[in-house]
């Protein structure tokens, strides 16, 4: 490997590092969770003062190697090494990983909301003390003003960091990481800029220059492709696991970077006729609505970001919602099933109102809904059986007594039908990986034949072929009638699932897009910008 | 409630793992089973032990009659704890059920009818239940704290009640004739123990109500989000629990002939002791029935056992305590290495 960054793939070198290679170095990092590859002979390196975006899907594998860069993860046996400037980081070893010199900034930051910047920067390490073991806030206060000015920044340092604006947290979670120890040499951002605006992203940009002129590498994960080429050196495109194109940035404009991460083989799914209405069918879609009553009916819907939001939903298509952080996105899916309390405005399902405050008369109703956490979803202590059957056990109950071997038939045929990999109904649903719990979910609340099917990232943590399936399953749930409700951070599955996509912004709706859906125009409303 | 479940992952693997067939179904079989070996082990012990003393009729028939009551309180227990919540106040109502039971016979001069007393101590630990379910639902108190706020408070009504004494005047003969009947010299609260646990056995295995009790162990918000009502089992839940202690309650006073304030205390630990032991056999990992019942006897024969051999009066605590360390330590799997 060498500083020009010359091309390494799966086919690389895969010989020994040698002790001048300074930077991060990873190779032949495979790692695999119950038989399932999600990441494949990774070679990867970041030369000391430069800056490497990494790029890929929901699902191709980048948190999973910044977690085996943290030592959370260990690497399948026998897979590769990690060496930073030449020496080796011990595989699955946190306090190796640190010792090293690799520090992290995540996409949560790791903050303390209700404590200081001060001692948000301290958190987990040696306070200056006085002789009697008092810390010596005088000292301490200095130092963290020092720490904060050498990246040209003026926040007060007793100022509580939930008070501080998002791109402030983001600049006091890098100094907090750079100054983990002496020897910082790599710096690993993932999404940093999520929430931020342009110009705040210019200043996080400014204070990254800096960081990179000071000799660190610097790993830089996001989903937004316009900023790779102010920030970047080279960059690395990861898909399902594997690497399919690296080298330096001027190499890669923004349109290959989006074949190689969305993938040719993926591009008939995305042209199926049964998603991508031509101009007559979207045309005859809209005229059915016309006539049509909505199944789903929002009316100024208020309710943690959402402000007076107005949405309609038919029986049968798969309509999609999507926004930025801040947009109130994530508050439609939890005002709709009683998490966020509803402060003004009514739903209504099939033309009568319903409280989702009181989600089991939602369920009534015909509302379902897949959301929030793993844990929230599938009930990990139960079985797969029992997670099935949960919205429908009474169908089972004969003369009183529950027929458990009906039930598990039942179980049984839906296992099969849907492809769940499980070793049997029976077996605890902790145990599934992550992609048929998700498909264990989905079944779940698909038993219970709902009218209205909330979905919010189904495909998270799906490998490919489970997402297939999944899209599947929720075509044939709209061709059955219900109306699919998908809201998705991927825009790739919601381009490739939906027929119609509504856009938030700012706490209500600001675009619909059908026949002219494409990622790049969810993107610009999203943002509110305009393209040329 | 997943305090006792984490995932055996590294034993189902998805892609159905190298072990073999046979190492699985054995460790399983012991897994499950490992309990009742250590009831047949005990018996046999003490067997050896002292054969005169043990092997009995009349001191089997006692040791059933001393783990009834117990195993009453501890089967209502079994609906919070398979639903997530601990009910701590089962110790104060069932206090508070043997001193309001006496109460209301001494207070009527021993007129009011028996089933009527029990009737009307049976409603009150229905209100219990609602009140602890309306804490713990309602207002969202931590089932722990609350439960520990109205067992106090039921300990000292009680306290009021009996007015520092034990209650003794005014108990009808037929009060004590029902708590002392015998079948067989079996004592009357095994059959109401049988009848409980297949009622709970029935429940918790064949309706949809026992179902939802697991899942809303499992993960409340889940269960929710399926459209479960979840506030509902929960108070179902707590009634039950005040229900079981209110009927060990009845029949520990029907059987004493007195009610004693301050008893419910000692129950406590040995009702948690046997229903945690419990969840480690059978079904491991999950409250269950049978399990309860060969748990109950486990502390029951070990208690005797260690009675009979010359151990005094501390050893019931010493034992009930040591069951439920076991019991937590055997349930404690191996976390899944990822």
């Amino acid at each position: 490997m060498s500083p020009d960054g010359s091309r390494l793939g799966n086919s690389g070198p895969g010989g020994t590092p040698t002790g001048a290679a300074s930077g991060l170095v990873a190779e032949r990092l495979s790692k695999s969770f119950y038989g399932n590859r999600v990441l494949t002979r990774l070679d990867l390196a970041i030369p000391a003062g430069s800056v490497h975006a990494l790029l890929g899907h929901n699902g191709s594998g980048k948190s999973t190697f910044i977690k085996i860069l943290a030592g959370y993860y260990l690497p399948d046996e026998d897979s590769g090494s990690i060496h930073v400037n030449g020496a080796a980081v011990q595989p699955g070893n946190p306090e190796s990983s640190r010792e090293r010199g690799i520090t992290f900034v995540h996409q949560t930051l790791g903050l303390v909301p209700s404590l200081s910047v001060l001692e948000n920067l301290r958190l987990g390490k040696v306070w200056h003390t006085n002789t009697f073991q008092k810390i010596s806030w005088r000292r301490e206060r200095a130092s963290a003003r020092a720490s904060l000015e050498a990246f040209g920044l003026t926040t007060n340092p007793d100022t509580p960091v939930g008070r501080l604006s998002v791109l402030e947290q983001t600049e006091i979670a890098v100094v907090r990481a750079l100054s983990e120890g002496d020897n910082i040499s790599v710096l690993v951002l993932d999404e940093p800029t999520a929430a931020l605006t342009d110009h705040e992203v210019e200043k996080l940009f400014t204070t990254l220059v800096r960081v990179k002129e000071n000799g660190v590498a610097i790993l830089y994960v996001t989903h937004r492709l316009e900023e790779i080429g102010r920030i970047a050196d080279q960059v690395t495109v990861l898909r399902d696991g594997h690497v399919v194109g690296t080298g330096p940035t001027s190499d890669f404009p923004t349109s290959k970077l989006v074949r190689l991460i969305i993938g040719d083989s993926d591009a008939p799914d995305h042209t199926d006729a049964d998603t991508v209405q031509t101009v007559e069918e979207a045309v005859a879609a809209e005229q059915r609505r016309k006539a049509e009553r909505p199944l789903l009916r929002i009316s100024g819907l208020t309710a943690g970001e959402l402000d007076g939001a107005d949405l309609e939903g038919w029986s049968g298509e798969v309509l999609g919602a999507v926004g930025l952080l801040g947009s109130g996105i994530i508050d439609v899916a939890r005002a709709l099933t009683g998490r966020t309390p509803i402060v003004s405005g009514s739903v209504e399902i099939g033309g009568k109102e319903v409280s989702p405050g009181n989600y089991a008369s939602m369920v009534d109703s015909g509302f379902g809904a897949v959301v929030g956490l793993r844990s929230d979803r599938v009930l990990m202590g139960l079985t797969v059986k029992e997670n099935l059957t949960l919205g429908v056990l009474p169908e089972f109950v004969h003369h009183g007594f529950l027929n458990r071997r009906a039930e598990k038939q039942s179980a049984q045929e839906l296992v099969e039908r849907y492809q769940i990999r499980c070793p049997s109904v029976e077996a605890e649903t902790a145990a599934l990986s992550g992609g048929n719990q998700q498909k264990v979910a989905i079944t779940k609340v698909l038993s219970t034949k709902p009218r209205v099917l909330l979905l919010e990232e189904p495909c998270h943590g799906v490998d490919a072929r489970g997402r297939q399936e999944i899209r599947e399953m929720l075509r044939a749930a709209a061709a059955d009638g219900t109306l699919v409700l998908l809201v998705d951070s991927d825009l790739d599955e919601v381009v490739g699932l939906c027929s119609r996509v509504i856009v938030f912004r700012d706490g209500k709706p600001v675009a619909a897009f059908e026949r002219d859906l494409d990622r790049g125009r969810l993107l610009d409303a999203s943002y509110g910008t305009v393209s040329a | 409630m997943n305090v006792m479940t984490r995932s055996k992952a590294t034993d189902q693997k998805a892609d159905g793992g190298e072990r073999s067939r046979s190492a699985d179904v054995r460790t399983a079989l012991l897994e499950r089973y490992g309990g009742v070996l250590v009831l047949v082990g005990l018996i046999l012990l003490f067997g050896i032990l002292k054969p005169d003393a043990f092997l009995t009729y009349n001191n089997i028939v006692g040791i059933l009659a001393n783990s009834a009551i117990l195993g009453i309180l501890a089967a209502g227990l079994l609906a919070p704890l398979a639903a997530g919540v601990f009910d701590i106040s089962i110790g104060g109502a069932m206090t508070l059920a043997i001193v309001a039971v006496t109460y209301l016979f001494q207070v009527t001069g021993g007129d009011m009818p028996v089933p009527v007393a029990i009737l009307i101590v049976l409603l009150g630990a229905v209100a219990l239940g609602m009140i602890n379910a309306a804490l713990v639902v309602r207002q969202g108190v931590d089932p722990f704290i609350a439960t520990i706020g109205t067992g106090s408070v039921m300990v000292g009504m009680s306290q009021l009640l009996a007015n520092g004494t034990t209650i003794t005047d005014g108990i009808p003969k037929a009060f004590t004739d029902f708590g002392r009947a015998q079948v067989d010299k079996i004592s009357i609260a095994v059959f109401i123990l049988a009848g409980l646990c297949l009622f709970a056995w029935y429940i918790l295995d064949y309706t949809p109500f026992g179902r939802n009790l697991y899942a809303t162990g499992a993960s409340r918000e889940a269960t929710r989000l399926a459209g479960i009502r979840t506030g509902r089992v929960i108070t179902i839940a707590f009634i039950c629990s005040a229900l079981g202690a209110a009927i060990a309650g009845i029949v520990f006073a029907g059987r004493l002939g007195t009610g004693p304030p301050g008893i419910g205390a000692g129950f406590l630990i040995g009702a948690y002791s046997a229903a945690f032991l419990g969840s480690t056999i059978i079904r491991p990992g999950r409250f269950n029935v049978p399990g309860l019942i060969v748990a109950l006897l486990i502390i029951g024969v070990g208690i005797n056992g260690l009675q009979l051999v010359g151990l005094p009066f501390w050893v019931v605590e010493t034992f009930q305590g040591a069951a439920l360390l076991a019991a937590v330590l055997i349930a404690r799997r191996r976390p899944a290495v990822i």
